[in-house]
């Protein structure tokens, strides 16, 4: 029943780092000079999604909303699977009241609010330090458990493959025109957990070879310990974008932004374990790990 | 591990049962549709469900202003006033609080904080002002969640669906209330401080002087505005002033500036009417007024003095005849104030007021020893009812802003339950059919545990008290696209060990043994990360987080304890020859 597959890894091992480092420099130079835009949660305002049943004209509207309120308001329609909505987005409004009023006059009954959000600008900025805490927090834990459970070169090579996937999804986003909300951070940190799960399932077998196999050539080491972990690592990264693509098509408008990162950061975690992860720990062991060899 | 087969299923049957117990009501009550069990099922979140939650905010500026010392001279007055907003200008500037600044300020320039507030503490030493100033913080804090317990599960139509009122960190509450349409409303009705008083009106030649200053001080030092005098009219009926409502907010705004409000004497203030007064003039024209009132800033009657406020019908030959009205009544110590302070103000106007809106200003014509009240001019039976539950909850001690509101509507909550769950089931499907494809008779087991570990992590989740959410609803399908892992993990180790020709009890002893530490390992980085998340904002991503740590942690028990314990009784019964891996 074994697969008998069987993949010189190490072989492109430098190839493919050229590409993902050149891949990961674009997306940090995009990130400089083209940015990300926050979403209200970062930066505090308002966002009410309505429904109108009658036909709207949305700059009048856009006019009606401005002249009201004193600051200019984006009005936009979204047509989803079935059915239309508009957004009304604009910097913090604490009473709704002046909007109810207006499309009260306007369309009379035949409006719904769907949803409102709102967020102050004191709590957006609380909760953007929080994001960049939780960040920190987290690539800090996680170098810390690894350098214990393994040793520091494994942590490095682990965190090389974190900085990518993260850099990467963020990169693709820049061009997708993707908002950073608070919920695009927890799918980065999850992306950061399932990547280094895939990570540390190989790092375990490369561990266990080692002390089985002392004196055997460390390449040699990795690639076998690449190869029979393979399977495990595609049938894996499988079911979860199995569950992830489900999310992205029937998860609604919701959960779209979040799935559409988790898909990005489940493809990049499983390359990054074979492709980052495994490559900078064996360049790390093979240069500065020679003693030990003979132990 | 265990080795005891009977034990293992004894575990797993204890835990199976237990689960069930716990999540038999919400089946009932979600997919039967029972609604007797809704109290003992999993709560939804906001956004299922639909409903308006907000956050609120003591205001700290407005707490610390009331909480300082009450006679304070002009000049310690202004200079107290200059710390204050100096204080909120640094907290807005480095988003921390208003007391930690006052206390940095004072410290940085060597000022004694005991001058605002020895009203509070003798001591003069700063640190036991600021300690004494967060003991009050905290009382009101408490105060405030106590007080809005009550408005709400007082209310008729915010009380029922089981609203929920929380302290969040040192200055916030967060409320939450479902099934409301009417979110402005709502939130007026949250929010109002309903600081009550009875204040005597004073005489309109003292309103008129003090018009006449502010003219002569806009004569000087204002040019383009309209003096005063111009756009009001002394009320022949009472002591107030009748202002057009064109020019209620200019006037309101006027009289906001500080040198304006200086030259109203500190034992008075001016107070609107809440609603306005309309007439049909000589030409047949219908005009608006609002009327302003000067009254006394020492009120006879405050909030603490009143007992059982109830919004009623008023009765027959009354003057508020057929409309809604509040009664109520005054405690011993109000009741003998008020008798004497009726006494004493035969003929004179006292005013109803409500967080700073007159609701009504009778004339005294007697003593009135009994303490009995009662409130007219509302608008609705909906707004008596809602001011005869905010008195009835009591005053807050300061007044609350909201920082935060998040409205769903009933349609998008149940479009989100509908793809929550269309999610959940074909996601399910799609994982169970892939593994029973890819691993055969050990895809059966595998599946087993993933649906065991989504019972046990449903009853966890009630257990716990936990809100599911769409976030949720996520978190829980990711964990069993990844709980899958760790049996894939195990089987691949199996599979290697049968192919190295070890005999299959072994195989299948070494393959748990060999993946156990694999599988801590990986999971225990991802509950880290699940972990951070959870003290990552409040609410849906909360709700993502929590899901997903328990099923991993549950998958541990399912994936290895669970999956074992079968592979083991199958080969005690000589069936594992034909169980295809």
């Amino acid at each position: 029943m074994i697969n008998k597959m069987k993949f010189n890894f190490v072989k492109y091992f430098k190839q493919m780092f050229v590409i993902s480092v050149s891949i990961f420099t674009i997306s940090i130079l995009s990130l400089l000079f083209i940015g990300i835009p926050s979403s209200i949660d970062f930066t505090g305002g308002t966002i009410i999604n309505i429904k109108v049943d009658t036909d709207i004209n949305l700059s009048n509207l856009r006019q009606a909303l401005e002249e009201n309120l004193n600051q200019s308001v984006s009005v936009v329609e979204v047509k989803s699977n079935n059915e239309s909505y508009v957004l009304l987005k604009m910097s913090y409004l604490s009473d709704e009241q002046v909007i109810n009023d207006l499309l009260n006059r306007v369309y009379g009954n035949s409006y719904t609010i769907n949803q409102i959000e709102s967020i102050g600008p004191k709590i957006g900025d609380e909760l953007r330090v929080n994001a960049r805490n939780a960040i920190i927090a987290s690539l800090l834990l996680i170098g810390l458990y690894i350098s214990i459970r393994f040793d520091g070169y494994y942590a490095i090579g682990s965190l090389f493959a974190l900085l990518h996937d993260v850099f990467i999804t963020l990169g693709i986003f820049v061009f997708m025109n993707v908002e950073i909300s608070i919920s695009i951070i927890a799918a980065l940190l999850t992306i950061v957990g399932y990547s280094l799960n895939d990570t540390i399932v190989i790092y375990d077998r490369i561990r266990e070879n080692m002390s089985l196999n002392p004196y055997r050539d460390k390449k040699k080491i990795f690639n076998t310990s690449l190869n029979q972990t393979l399977k495990r690592t595609l049938v894996t990264s499988l079911t979860t974008l199995i569950v992830v693509l489900v999310l992205y098509i029937y998860g609604g408008d919701v959960l779209q932004p979040f799935s559409i990162a988790l898909i990005i950061g489940i493809i990049l975690g499983t390359y990054s374990s074979i492709f980052i992860a495994s490559p900078v720990t064996l360049f790390l062991e093979e240069k500065y790990n020679i003693e030990e060899e003979g132990d | 591990m265990l080795d005891n087969l009977k034990l293992r299923w004894f575990i797993i049957a204890c835990i199976l049962t237990s689960s069930i117990y716990y999540i038999y009501p919400s089946i009932d009550y979600y997919v039967m549709g029972n609604d007797s069990k809704q109290k003992q099922s999993l709560n939804l979140g906001l956004d299922l469900k639909g409903g308006l939650n907000i956050i609120l905010e003591l205001d700290d500026y407005l707490f610390l202003k009331r909480l300082s010392k009450k006679n304070l001279s002009k000049q310690s007055k202004n200079e107290f006033n200059d710390i204050l907003n100096n204080a909120k200008e640094n907290a807005n500037k480095k988003s921390s609080q208003i007391i930690k600044e006052i206390e940095l300020y004072g410290k940085s320039n060597d000022i004694k904080l005991n001058k605002y507030f020895s009203n509070l503490t003798k001591s003069s030493d700063n640190y036991q002002v600021i300690q004494e100033i967060k003991k009050q913080h905290e009382y009101a804090m408490q105060s405030i969640l106590d007080v809005m317990r009550n408005r709400i599960q007082d209310h008729d139509q915010y009380g029922v669906g089981e609203p929920s009122i929380q302290k969040l960190g040192d200055n916030r509450l967060v409320v939450e209330l479902a099934g409301v349409s009417d979110i402005s409303k709502a939130k007026k009705y949250i929010q109002r401080t309903a600081d009550f008083e009875l204040s005597l009106v004073k005489n309109q030649n003292q309103l008129t002087d003090i018009i006449n200053k502010i003219n002569n001080y806009i004569n000087k030092n204002m040019n383009g505005v309209p003096a005063l005098d111009s756009l009001m009219i002394p009320d022949q009926g009472s002591e107030g002033y009748l202002v057009n409502t064109r020019y209620v907010q200019e006037i309101k705004k006027l009289l906001k500036t500080t040198e304006v409000n200086d030259l109203i004497k500190s034992n008075s203030k001016i107070v609107w009417d809440s609603k306005p007064l309309s007439y049909y003039d000589q030409d047949n024209q219908y005009i608006e007024y609002q009327r302003l009132y000067l009254v006394s800033s020492n009120p006879a009657i405050s909030g603490g003095m009143i007992q059982t406020p109830k919004a009623v019908v008023s009765d027959m030959g009354n003057n508020n005849a057929g409309q809604w009205v509040v009664n109520l009544d005054m405690s011993k110590e109000g009741r003998r104030k008020w008798s004497k302070f009726t006494g004493a103000n035969i003929n004179r106007q006292v005013a109803i007021i409500l967080d700073d809106l007159v609701f009504m200003a009778p004339f005294i014509r007697d003593k009135i020893s009994s303490g009995s009240t009662q409130i007219s001019g509302f608008e609705s039976m909906q707004e008596a009812k809602d001011i005869a539950s905010v008195l009835k909850a009591g005053e807050l001690p300061a007044p609350i802003s909201i920082v935060q509101t998040n409205y769903v509507g009933p349609s998008l909550g149940e479009d989100s339950i509908a793809d929550g769950a269309n999610s959940m089931i074909i996601g399910l499907l799609l994982v169970l059919v892939f593994m029973l494809l890819y691993y055969k008779g050990s895809g059966i087991i595998a599946n087993l545990a993933v649906v065991f570990n989504i019972i046990i992590v449903f009853a966890v989740l009630y257990t716990m008290n936990a809100v599911l959410t769409l976030p949720g609803i996520a978190g829980l399908l990711l964990t069993i696209g990844m709980s899958v892992d760790a049996n894939v993990i195990i089987f691949e180790r199996i599979r290697e060990e049968i192919s190295s020709k070890t005999p299959n009890y072994a195989a299948i002893k070494n393959g748990y043994n060999k993946a156990f530490i694999t599988i801590l390992d990986a999971n225990v980085t991802t509950l880290l990360t699940a972990f951070i998340l959870s003290f990552l904002g409040s609410g849906p991503i909360v709700g993502f987080a929590t899901t997903l740590s328990v099923g991993i942690l549950c998958s541990m028990f399912t994936a290895i304890f669970f999956t074992k314990t079968i592979f083991l009784t199958l080969f005690k019964m000589n069936q594992i020859e034909k169980l295809s891996i």
